[in-house]
């Protein structure tokens, strides 16, 4: 909310500098998040008026001015065209500082002396561009500083008044608070007005309306007042730039005027055209079922019985507290009015103006409560204003009914509670002194406290509400600073997240394999996901996303992944791999389970580009299916868990199908694997294989054994054998491997894979293996003749079970 | 005779100095050795004086020829270093190595900034007596909203813009806060917990994304204070920053703890220095995280003794931390994943 300070200092006097009363304000609970200084730096520019203005003697386009601050008489030179002797302008002298920063000297232009410059509004700082020099109203007094002469001399603070603060919504809230922090009182007194003794001047009452409240749960208080014979026009200057410092547009005197009396006592208040209220009559109530109402913003409203109304003897006429409606709104014909102050219920008014998506400076003040008692003295300021800027006359009689006046908060504070809660001890005594300012009145019995909290302050309902401000009155920097008492018997309660270590040993592992950590927001676009053929459910669509782009709560981290290794290819590099460990959504509605969405972590992986940076004229290759397969097996083998890679029927269209895997763990699907198929490639715009892959993690790190079994150390050498095979391209190197490690004997200690060869001269059809194989025993050493004995028979079984032979 | 002996024994010495002067090879060298020390070489050739020596002049020669053996070795030994020295040397000469060529490329990944501050602030707290819990993403109204004290058609639900699943029975939690509620329902006090995690709010703009993660705190004990708060919470600061750094407690309002309170710390860029500086607008002050102790309301939703227990919660919002720290300057940077931007980390 902006506010001018000086509308403030009308109800405070003080003589703290604007920056003081901002810093205190932050310090309770109000945060100034900005001082704003109108006309800052326009000070010392002042009024003065060309007296004269002659061609310069020496330069065509240049004159030679004589002008009059109103003491005495200055020549200079200006450049501008658009001015005249008579006119009204804005003077810096030689010294000045002007708001875009220009020091003025004294100077000398073609031989002619200058002693000042006549200003224009972009070197004030008023416009972003203007040509000519300001010319000022005819009217402005000479000599003063052009911030008073523009009415800018006030510095308006905007603060952000927390929900809890709705007193604050106004100049009397925070003048209040002002008041509080520095202990003063308040200068000016509200308006009064004693029902029994009416004694306000104006027209004796005429019966000319009958005002029923129907609803008094949703509206507890309503009052209202008649004036008669106003004139409708604009508002006057210094109205308007009050207003518009606080960001309200102006409109005409009336809807001004009840701005403005809202901005000054934060009741929000209402002028209905009084000819307009048909059958004389304003009935408060619910709205009926197909009831409509259009607003003054031109909204047609299709009301419900839930929407509270303020409605003349047939139709709704406002939407109470929110909006009024077009047709009973003041217009330039208006002669008469009816006003309303009242007190509406907060939680209704929210829920109408949220159902309507209609957020007003009166609903946002409804919301947040405002105070019952103050509904007539803002009605009497309304009526006031107008009849000083709109003339006409006001009846004599407020109407006021308030059948169930809201009763103060009643709350008792215990001493002893307010130093469990913050800490220090109060006595009742200082804690009486530190809420008097806020109006609170209290009565000591004891260390308990008796409060009576004042109307305005609806959000102090419970002791620990006083205890706040207790706090907030002290000063939190008063507050001691100290260390809780830690119960160590507590702390063994305390188990190591297994899960948490075993993430963060797993990021290890891949940063030092070189693969850099991503993360992507966890909501997606269904086109990319569909372009990945990944499915989702409706239900986890949001329903109201930022945009479609981040609309589906993400099934799989792998989309992201290649559009994000496809980005970088295109910007920095063309070398790359990453790694996401995020989580993914999937609805999946199970029996007797409240919560039908699962979220699990998955971990995805990417590659792209040569396996290694390049180093001078090494051979280098392209990262494969291969390489990311051996990490997986490697993060399997990590957390103790087996893992198989197979074939399998169903192939993702985007993955080269003879270079997919599917990722089995104990026969449960636990991911895949795969390089894009080049169509995809070609649709990204890339020349490169990417390679990607994507697991449950949680899965992987459920039950981790990650026990360690010491197997003691063979004091005897081992004796390796080379197995230079034949088998028919058919044969993949996962058979041979499993027929050796279960026919290899029981002396085999271990073997893999030393060389793939395929062409001359072995035939098309078949390729050669070589195997190195490492046997070893812990008893003793080992002679050749059985090592060879174990290496003919291995080599029989692979012969008679897969063709083998050896080349 | 003997002298005779010894005489030629003591020559030997003289006689393979004067030999290794001018050998500059290993092969000369071993020639010298067989030479003087061979089977046939000379110490051998004056040794086969010794049995026509008397027997009692024996043990003297003896042990003389013995010491000059020794000698003779020792000279061999030093003249083989010397010339190891120099093939040394020459190979050294001819090495053309240059050390400023550059190295096989060692390539480490780099962790995600997120993450850094992320481990950071969880291993802090951690060490203060936190432990850590997650909680679903995925939430419903009543652990986002109503047991935090944030009941339907409050206001202050305003100051954040919910996404929400279809039928609206689910929506995306705008605070870790959440995590509280569960680890309250599922546990006893005293409680010490954090709860790292993401967050998410319909808002998407230079300052805003509508994905953000925050690390929740909650301190439930008999006699936690807000004087506690303020120990804790400073002492976090100082450990994430430095013990330099300011901290001021501002009054402020979240519906889930009174008395509230944002934190400030002093500017870690001006020090409060600079007039002009961008980062804390002059002020010397930037707000980094929320707090407060626990409204009683909220431990009437978990059934906790109001009267008994008291704690404090904070949250923290990790963007703004890793910002500060690592002097990043666009919020939206986080979440694009350029290469450029994570290998910097
Ligand atoms: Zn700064």
């Amino acid at each position: 909310m902006k506010i001018s300070l000086n509308w403030i200092r009308e109800w405070i006097k003080i003589d703290a500098s604007a920056e003081e009363i901002a810093e205190k304000l932050s310090m309770s609970g109000l945060e100034v998040e900005a001082l704003e200084k109108l006309g800052a730096g326009l000070d010392q520019v002042v009024t003065a008026e060309i007296l004269s203005k002659e061609k310069h003697p020496n330069a065509d386009r240049l004159s030679v001015c004589e002008v009059s601050n109103g003491q005495e008489n200055i020549r200079l030179v200006c450049g501008a065209q658009n001015m005249k002797a008579g006119d009204k302008v804005a003077l810096a002298v030689p010294g000045v500082t002007l708001p875009n920063g220009l020091t003025l000297k004294e100077t000398e232009i073609r031989k002619v002396k200058s002693l000042g410059m006549l200003c224009s509004e972009s070197e004030l700082g008023l416009a972003e561009e203007s040509s000519g020099i300001m010319i000022l109203p005819e009217e402005t007094p000479l000599g003063i500083p052009l911030n008073e002469a523009l009415g800018l001399n006030d510095e308006i603070l905007e603060i952000n008044v927390t929900p809890n603060r709705g007193d604050c919504l106004s100049v009397l809230g925070i003048a209040r608070e002002i008041a509080a922090n520095f202990s003063l009182l308040l200068q000016k007194k509200l308006p009064s007005y004693d029902q029994q003794n009416s004694n306000l001047e104006g027209q004796k009452s005429s019966d000319s309306i009958r005002v029923q409240l129907e609803s008094d749960e949703a509206c507890r208080r309503y009052c209202g007042r008649i004036i008669r014979g106003v004139k409708i026009s604009e508002s006057p200057q210094w109205m308007q730039a009050r207003l518009a410092a606080s960001g309200i547009r102006s409109i005409n005197n009336v809807v001004d005027a009840s701005n403005y009396i809202m901005l000054e006592y934060g009741q929000p208040l209402h002028a209905f055209d009084l000819a307009k209220i048909g059958g004389a009559e304003i009935k408060i109530r619910s709205a009926k079922s197909g009831e409509t109402l259009r607003t003054l913003e031109g909204k047609e409203l299709q009301l419900k019985p839930e929407n509270l109304v303020i409605a003349d003897a047939a139709h709704p006429m406002a939407l109470a507290g929110v909006m009024g409606g077009e047709d009973s709104g003041v217009s330039e014909a208006t002669r008469d009015l009816f006003l309303e102050s009242a007190y509406f219920e907060a939680s209704g008014i929210r829920k109408t103006s949220r159902a309507f998506a209609m957020q007003t400076e009166s609903s946002y003040r409804f919301e947040r409560s405002t105070d019952p008692e103050i509904c007539v003295a803002a009605l009497r300021a309304l009526s006031d204003l107008i009849l000083k800027i709109a003339g006409g006359q006001a009846d004599s009689k407020i109407i006021d009914l308030y059948p169930k006046p809201v009763q103060k908060s009643q709350i008792t504070l215990r001493a002893s509670r307010v130093q469990k809660i913050l800490g220090f001890a109060f006595s009742a005594q200082q804690i009486q002194t530190l809420l008097e300012p806020l109006q609170i009145e209290t009565q000591v019995r004891g260390e308990e406290l008796l409060c009576e909290v004042p109307s305005f302050r609806s959000d102090l309902t419970r002791e620990i509400d006083l205890i706040e401000e207790v706090a907030r009155l002290y000063g939190y920097q008063n507050i001691p600073t100290t260390y809780p008492e830690l119960d160590l018997k507590t702390l063994t309660n305390s188990k190591p997240k297994e899960k948490d270590l075993a993430i963060q040993s797993l990021r290890q592992t891949l940063l030092s394999w070189g693969f850099s950590e991503l993360i992507h927001y966890s909501f997606t676009s269904p086109k990319l996901l569909q372009q990945f053929e990944q499915s989702y459910a409706a239900e986890q669509v949001l329903a109201n996303p930022i945009s479609e782009e981040l609309s589906v709560m993400r099934p799989s981290l792998l989309p992201q992944m290649v559009q994000t290794l496809q980005k970088n290819i295109h910007k920095s590099s063309n070398q790359l791999k990453f790694f996401e460990m995020r989580r993914v959504y999937h609805f999946r509605q199970v029996e007797g389970e409240d919560r039908p969405f699962e979220e699990s972590l998955h971990l995805c992986l990417g590659m792209t580009g040569d396996f290694h940076e390049p180093y001078f004229a090494e051979k280098n290759q392209a990262v494969s299916f291969l390489d990311l397969k051996s990490y997986l097996l490697e993060i399997a083998q990590k957390f103790g868990k087996k893992i198989r890679l197979i074939k399998n029927n169903s192939i993702p269209s985007f993955f080269m199908p003879t270079r997919y895997a599917e990722i089995l763990m104990r026969n449960s699907q636990l991911g895949q694997v795969g390089e894009l198929h080049p169509r995809v490639l070609k649709d990204l715009d890339l020349a490169q294989s990417l390679v990607v892959a994507e697991i449950n993690l949680d899965l992987v790190l459920t039950e981790t054994k990650n026990k360690i079994e010491f197997k003691k150390l063979s004091p005897y050498p081992s004796i390796f054998r080379d197995l230079n095979l034949i088998v028919d391209e058919k044969v993949t190197c996962e058979e041979v491997s499993r027929l050796i490690k279960q026919k290899g004997g029981s002396h085999l200690l271990g073997f893999y894979l030393f060389d793939l060869y395929r062409g001359e001269p072995i035939d098309q059809s078949k390729k050669a293996l070589t195997f190195r194989l490492e046997y070893a025993s812990n008893e003793r050493t080992l002679t050749d003749d059985e090592v060879n004995e174990a290496r003919e028979n291995l080599l029989k079984i692979l012969n008679d079970k897969l063709g083998a032979s050896l080349r | 005779m003997k002298e005779k002996l010894l005489t030629s024994l003591e020559s030997l010495q003289i006689e393979l100095h004067d030999a290794l002067k001018d050998v500059e090879s290993p092969q000369g060298l071993q020639e010298a050795r067989v030479l003087f020390l061979g089977k046939k070489g000379k110490l051998t050739q004056i040794l086969k004086g010794l049995g026509k020596l008397d027997a009692k002049d024996r043990p003297q020669v003896g042990a003389k020829a013995n010491e000059i053996k020794e000698n003779l070795e020792e000279i061999f030994d030093a003249a083989e270093l010397r010339l190891q020295a120099q093939v040394y040397e020459q190979a050294i000469a001819k090495d053309l190595f240059d050390i400023s060529l550059p190295g096989r490329p060692i390539v480490q990944g780099h962790v995600h900034p997120l993450t850094q501050i992320y481990e950071l602030a969880t291993q802090t707290l951690e060490k203060i007596g936190f432990q850590t819990y997650s909680g679903p993403e995925i939430e419903d109204d009543y652990h986002n909203f109503e047991a935090l004290n944030i009941p339907e058609d409050h206001p202050a639900r305003d100051l954040q813009d919910t996404f929400y699943l279809p039928g609206l029975k689910w929506l995306l939690r705008t605070h870790t806060s959440t995590v509280q509620i569960h680890v309250m329902e599922q546990n006893e006090a005293p409680i010490r917990m954090i709860a790292p995690g993401v967050v998410y709010r319909a808002d998407s703009d230079v300052t805003h994304t509508p994905m953000f993660h925050q690390i929740e705190g909650l301190w439930i004990d008999q006699k936690t204070t807000f004087a506690d708060l303020k120990g804790v919470l400073t002492l976090f600061i100082q450990e994430i920053f430095d013990q330099k750094t300011q901290v001021r407690f501002r009054p402020s309002y979240f519906p889930f703890t009174e008395p509230s309170a944002e934190l400030d710390i002093s500017c870690v860029f001006c020090q409060g220095k600079k007039k002009n500086c961008a980062i804390c607008k002059g002020t010397g002050w930037l707000e980094i995280l929320g707090c407060g102790m626990v409204d009683p309301a909220v431990f009437k939703y978990v059934k906790y003794d109001e009267e008994k227990y008291t704690g404090f919660a904070f949250g923290i919002g990790l963007e703004r931390l890793a910002m500060l720290k690592f002097g990043i300057n666009d919020l939206r940077l986080f979440f694009e994943n350029d290469y450029r931007f994570l290998e910097q980390f």
